[in-house]
């Protein structure tokens, strides 16, 4: 019988010791399909693409493709049998060619000594790449290409030969609008080529722009499968969390205060020019922007970890010089970096230890550090920003996601930073911990600081920020009060 | 020229040239001009047969590290024992003599030495998971111990067939470890360029972990680049036996630091995945001249030393500007405006 | 979660309390050797024993610190090279003693900032480039004595080495003071504080507002120092300048230090941990040689002793990490 199905995974079920990864879980796929996956973190999208990529065997449960049981014992398995992962994550050889990545670890040879013949693989990547109407040359070193541009050709490299099913996981975490115009357009021709495609994603929106069906995954088990077109996205939201969150976002009525935080014409050639903008008291201003656009760099450049050619910067109305970060804390600015387990704080060390970090100074007058003062700290704050953790001693390693931003956060605040600058303060954390991460910037603006917010979730930011500025292009090309504004406003001003 | 047009200090601009990532050879050729003036300049005896004689085959023993160097470093790993094997083996072809074993089981028996050499050495870095540069360290102190136990004092059976090997001539007029040189290099340079093998020293070299996921096989790689570089230093041991017609503990000490900085200097990245053979050519033949041209100059021999260890350093801050230059570029081209 | 081989169990003890069982390592191998050699356990030999304990904790205090900090410094050896060359030179050429002491120190820290700015500032890989700046020093103390043994009479260092302070021999009051004040300032002190952070994860204190590169630079140069001490230290014990004392040490002292509790990333560890692990390593090397146990075999345990602490420690992470899964 002729299954309109090309993937059928049915009862898949996967134990780890002491958690239930993924329980009695179904997935069907039809051909030129493209099918969303949507859920928490922790949820089990991971590791079901695990289980079809061949990295884990599935307990419990079988795989069906193109109607016949499959065995997925290792990913080159998976790979054989046509099914392609492209994680978040980017692989790449930077030092070596497009086509070199693209061909990685299945060279063209040719002749009896098995010698590589480097103008066919060029030439036949050249094909690929044209085909998917990207504009990028093969003998190109993989390092000067962008982002996008990388991103690109690694879907090329998975689909150059006979893919059946692709699966994207957050593919557009690195991409600028119209990059993920062009991914898109990407998607939709595989699609009617007849490649299935498996879409992951925390962006809702985009998944409502491509997605045929989406598929919601809550703790290990497949909640729902819905069509796109029949649901909205308070509903997977709703389905993804278990309980309706309408009071996601604090409703906040703070009194906002003078100016306390100003830059001036901030430059530097290829990252930002002529940028400037006022931060006043309890204030939560919103940078938002496509990826690329230049708003990471003008924050790294306030905090020191960026030279910049031209600018000045002015806290309470004095002009200070910040060249390293221990500059900018010693004027009570505080960082939350975007990667958070590699900038953010050190995994090794004990959470009263990562609280402290920035404040090692106040642990104490003069050289010795008083130990009972030092554990009264790290208790304020545990307690305070209601930090789970078995302990003080505990490594945070072991923490999850969103106690890690907590421990961050809480080392900017032991440093009396009256500006604290979040780079994409929720991202890989879970609904329920964003609230909390919500509810504490909220009360640093009672307390009368201020916030700087770097995100590109577009919910987020138009719910929280009191103003937001918009970069494209190293410039700033709006800036929206609160409530006065649509997101096609934004969206447009970012792509000026 | 920088940005406003005005031309950049002399040194600025040396350095640029230095660094320059797509072109460092010529750089490096120019210099090489430069010192065989001085040097020349110094002791017209530079020139003569007889000392690019003594160049040419100190060239080849170092030479013969390197391109066994050069496939370690571009995998992103570093053999620091190769100093070590090659007094180990050294010291055990006088014993085999002694024993009086035959020249080709002398030679085969050396080789499996280093081999397995090498293979040890992939095997504390694969399966056991230590730094490489750590787990050389160890095996350098390890094999050096054994060499010195091995010497004897008395003098090697010199045999005829065996010193021809190493000092003899071919067409009466070149060094036959020349020809050695040659065809190695000839060899080496054919499989980094053109075999899967090599290509996937670079895979490996530039991202173990992506190579891993393309399922390159990783481990066999280094294996493989472990255990020629064993190999090699074996060789190269029999080449300075043969010439030396004794077998020494003291035989290679410091060729590792001169083999990496030869390699580094010639535009092999200490991080990985980038290189080839032309410029380490270059290189080494700067280095050989710098060394003869020092004894011509009759500089007492431990400012060789010295300068060994200067040029090393030089070569790595060399690297470092080239490699922050490319990340730089990565970088940026990750904003657009 | 259990483990089924006793091995693993034993790896995983290892990895939770170490320095505890170091010290029970220590007092077996001690007592072992002991029982083993009457001429290791006579008064005479564990006074000597314990005077070259020092020469080596002193260093390998400034290591540790090194170490802890998140690098290396491969270039020791070559800086009690080039110190004791340098001291034995200037007083044959007859410069004021103390003088000359003070420049030999010199050695020590201009490496050390040498190497700091390589390392720290310029971003080399610091292995190899303090290698190199080995070669440089071992050359240098090379050129200057021309491979030859300097004797060098004179009290005031001669005081360094065979004097005693309250009945205690120099040397070991130097590596009391060593250790004691580095102890007090790594764990109670702020600036250790930020050593040990800048070990675990230099970028993330440096966002902190954690000055790393100075403490880094800062560490470089104590070694280095440290290391000129232990040089004038062994001089003033051998009563020569030689172009040989030191080198090859490095491997040693490091090893310790890792033995100690210190890994190879940094973020961890400390001072006491190093001196037990130097305990250690000196136990083994003083109660072979009263053993009689030909001294190349010696250097070939060195090396083995390396290779095997470094696999403890290797699987011991990899082990622990796989139960916190």
């Amino acid at each position: 019988m002729a299954d309109a199905a090309i993937l059928r995974m049915t009862g898949i079920s996967k134990y780890f010791p002491g958690v239930t990864a993924l329980d009695d879980v179904d997935l069907g796929l039809m051909r030129g399909e493209v099918l969303g996956l949507v859920g928490q973190n922790g949820a089990g999208k991971s590791t079901l693409i695990k289980v079809l990529d061949g990295v884990y065997q599935c307990d419990k449960g079988q795989i069906l493709l193109d109607g016949e049981k499959v065995e997925l014992k290792h990913p080159s398995d998976a790979y054989r049998m046509g099914i392609r992962v492209i994680h978040q994550e980017l692989s790449t050889f930077e030092s070596l060619t497009v086509a070199e990545n693209i061909f990685a670890g299945e060279l063209v040879t040719t002749g009896a000594l098995g010698r590589v013949a480097w103008k066919r693989m060029a030439d036949e990547s050249n094909q690929v790449l044209r085909e998917l109407g990207i504009d990028i040359d093969a003998r190109t070193v993989m390092g000067e290409l962008n982002l996008s541009q990388k991103q690109l050709v690694e879907i090329a490299k998975a689909i150059r030969k006979k893919a059946k099913i692709l699966i994207m996981d957050e593919p557009t975490s690195a991409l600028g609008e119209k990059d993920i115009n062009t991914l898109f357009g990407i998607v939709r021709k595989l699609a009617s080529a007849g490649i299935s495609v498996i879409y992951i994603s925390h962006h809702l929106d985009e998944v409502f722009r491509i997605t045929d069906r989406v598929m919601v995954l809550r703790d290990g088990k497949n909640v729902s499968t819905l069509t796109t077109g029949d649901t909205s996205r308070e509903e997977l939201i709703t389905l993804m969390v278990g309980r309706a969150i309408s009071e996601m976002y604090p409703k906040r009525r703070i009194e906002i205060g003078e100016p306390i935080f100003e830059l001036r014409d901030f430059s530097l050639r290829g990252a930002f020019r002529e940028v400037g903008f006022t931060l006043r008291g309890a204030e939560i201003l919103g940078i938002f922007g496509l990826l690329g656009c230049g708003k990471d760099e003008i924050i790294e450049s306030i905090f020191g970890l960026l030279e910049r050619d031209a600018g000045t910067l002015w806290v309470s109305g004095k002009s200070v010089s910040i060249k390293a970060p221990f500059e900018a804390t010693q004027n009570n600015l505080g960082l939350v970096p975007v990667d958070r387990k590699k900038d953010g704080f050190a995994l090794s060390m004990k959470v009263k230890e990562n609280i402290v970090m920035a404040n090692v100074g106040g642990l104490g007058k003069g050289w010795m550090i008083d130990r009972r003062l030092y554990e009264d700290k790290a208790k304020k704050w545990v307690a305070a920003l209601n930090i789970k953790t078995p302990s003080l001693n505990t490594i945070t390693e072991s923490l999850s996601g969103g106690n890690q931003q907590k421990v961050v956060l809480a080392k900017c605040l032991e440093s009396g930073a009256k500006v604290v600058i979040m780079n994409e303060p929720t991202r890989g954390i879970d609904v329920g911990a964003k609230v909390e991460i919500y509810r504490i910037m909220e009360s640093i603006c009672e307390d009368g600081g201020s916030i700087i917010m770097l995100s590109s979730d577009l919910p987020e930011i138009m719910s929280l920020a009191d103003r937001v500025l918009v970069v494209s292009k190293g410039r700033i090309t709006a800036e929206l009060a609160y409530g006065e504004y649509t997101q096609e406003m934004l969206l447009h001003a970012a792509n000026q | 020229m920088s940005a406003n047009g005005r031309r950049q200090p002399f040194l600025r601009r040396l350095v640029n040239l230095a660094t320059n990532s797509r072109t460092p050879a010529p750089a490096l050729v120019v210099f090489l001009v430069m010192i065989c003036a001085v040097f020349g300049g110094f002791n017209p005896l530079f020139f003569s047969w007889q000392n690019i004689n003594s160049i040419i085959n100190n060239l080849t023993f170092i030479g013969v590290l390197c391109l066994g160097m050069t496939i370690i470093i571009v995998t992103g790993e570093i053999d620091l024992s190769i100093g070590s094997n090659i007094a180990l083996c050294s010291v055990l072809v006088t014993k085999m003599f002694d024993f009086g074993f035959p020249v080709v089981a002398v030679i085969l028996a050396v080789l499996s030495i280093g081999l397995a050499i090498g293979v040890l050495n992939g095997l504390l870095v694969n399966a056991v998971g230590i730094n490489s540069i750590i787990a050389t360290i160890g095996t350098m102190t390890t094999l050096k111990g054994l060499a010195l136990l091995f010497t004897q004092t008395k003098p090697m059976t010199v045999n005829p067939f065996y010193s021809f090997l190493g000092r003899g001539y071919v067409f009466q007029v070149l060094p036959i470890t020349a020809v050695y040189f040659v065809v190695l290099l000839v060899a080496f340079s054919y499989v980094l360029k053109y075999t899967v093998l090599g290509r996937n020293l670079y895979y490996v070299g530039a991202n173990k972990v992506a190579a891993r996921l393309a399922g390159i096989n990783v481990n066999r790689t280094k294996y493989i680049a472990f255990a020629i570089s064993g190999l090699v230093a074996a060789f190269a041991a029999l080449i300075i036996t043969s010439q030396l017609s004794h077998g020494r503990p003291e035989m290679g000490e410091g060729a590792e630091l001169e083999v990496i900085t030869i390699v580094v200097l010639g535009g092999i990245s200490i991080f990985g995945g980038i290189g080839n053979y032309f410029g380490v050519v270059v290189a080494l033949i700067i280095m050989t001249v710098i060394g003869n041209g020092m004894v011509l100059m009759d500089l007492p021999i431990f400012w060789r030393y010295v300068a060994r260890g200067v040029i090393l350093i030089i070569a790595l801050l060399i690297d470092a500007v080239k490699t922050k230059r490319r990340q730089v570029t990565i970088k940026l081209k990750s904003v657009r405006t | 979660m259990t483990d089924p081989r006793p091995g693993k169990r034993g790896v995983r003890l290892l990895a939770a309390n170490n320095t505890l069982m170091l010290l029970a390592v220590a007092i077996i191998l001690f007592a072992t050797f002991s029982l083993m050699s009457q001429s290791f356990f006579s008064r005479y030999n564990l006074r000597t024993f314990l005077i070259n304990l020092s020469f080596f904790v002193i260093v390998a205090t400034g290591e540790t610190l090194v170490l802890i900090s998140g690098n290396l410094d491969f270039s020791i050896g070559g800086v009690i090279a080039l110190t004791s060359v340098l001291v034995a030179r200037l007083n044959e050429l007859g410069v004021n003693i103390y003088l000359a002491m003070l420049l030999s120190l010199l050695v020590g820290a201009l490496t050390g900032v040498l190497n700091g700015w390589l390392v720290v500032k310029m971003k080399l890989n610091s292995i190899i480039v303090t290698l190199g700046t080995s070669a440089v020093t071992a050359g240098l103390a090379l050129v200057i004595s021309n491979a030859l043994t300097i004797a060098i009479f004179e009290d005031t260092l001669g005081f360094l080495g065979r004097g005693t302070i309250a009945r205690i021999p120099v040397p070991i009051v130097l590596m009391a003071v060593a250790v004691t004040f580095a102890s007090i300032v790594l764990h109670r002190s702020k600036s250790g504080f930020k050593i040990y952070a800048s070990g675990a994860n230099s970028r993330a204190a440096y966002i902190s507002g954690i000055n790393t590169d100075s403490i880094q630079l800062v560490l470089y140069v104590i070694c280095g120092f440290a290391a000129s001490l232990g040089g004038l230290v062994l001089t003033a014990l051998s009563a020569v300048g030689m172009p040989r004392h030191g080198v090859g040490q490095e491997i040693a002292i490091i090893t310790a230090v890792i033995l100690g509790g210190v890994p190879l990333g940094g973020g961890k560890g400390s001072v006491v941990g190093t001196l037990i692990g130097m305990f250690i390593m000196q136990v083994i090397y003083n109660g072979l040689t009263q053993l009689n146990v030909i001294p190349y075999y010696i250097q070939i345990i060195q090396g083995l002793l390396l290779i095997l602490i470094v696999t403890v420690y290797v699987r011991s992470e990899r082990i622990s990490r796989g139960v916190k899964q």
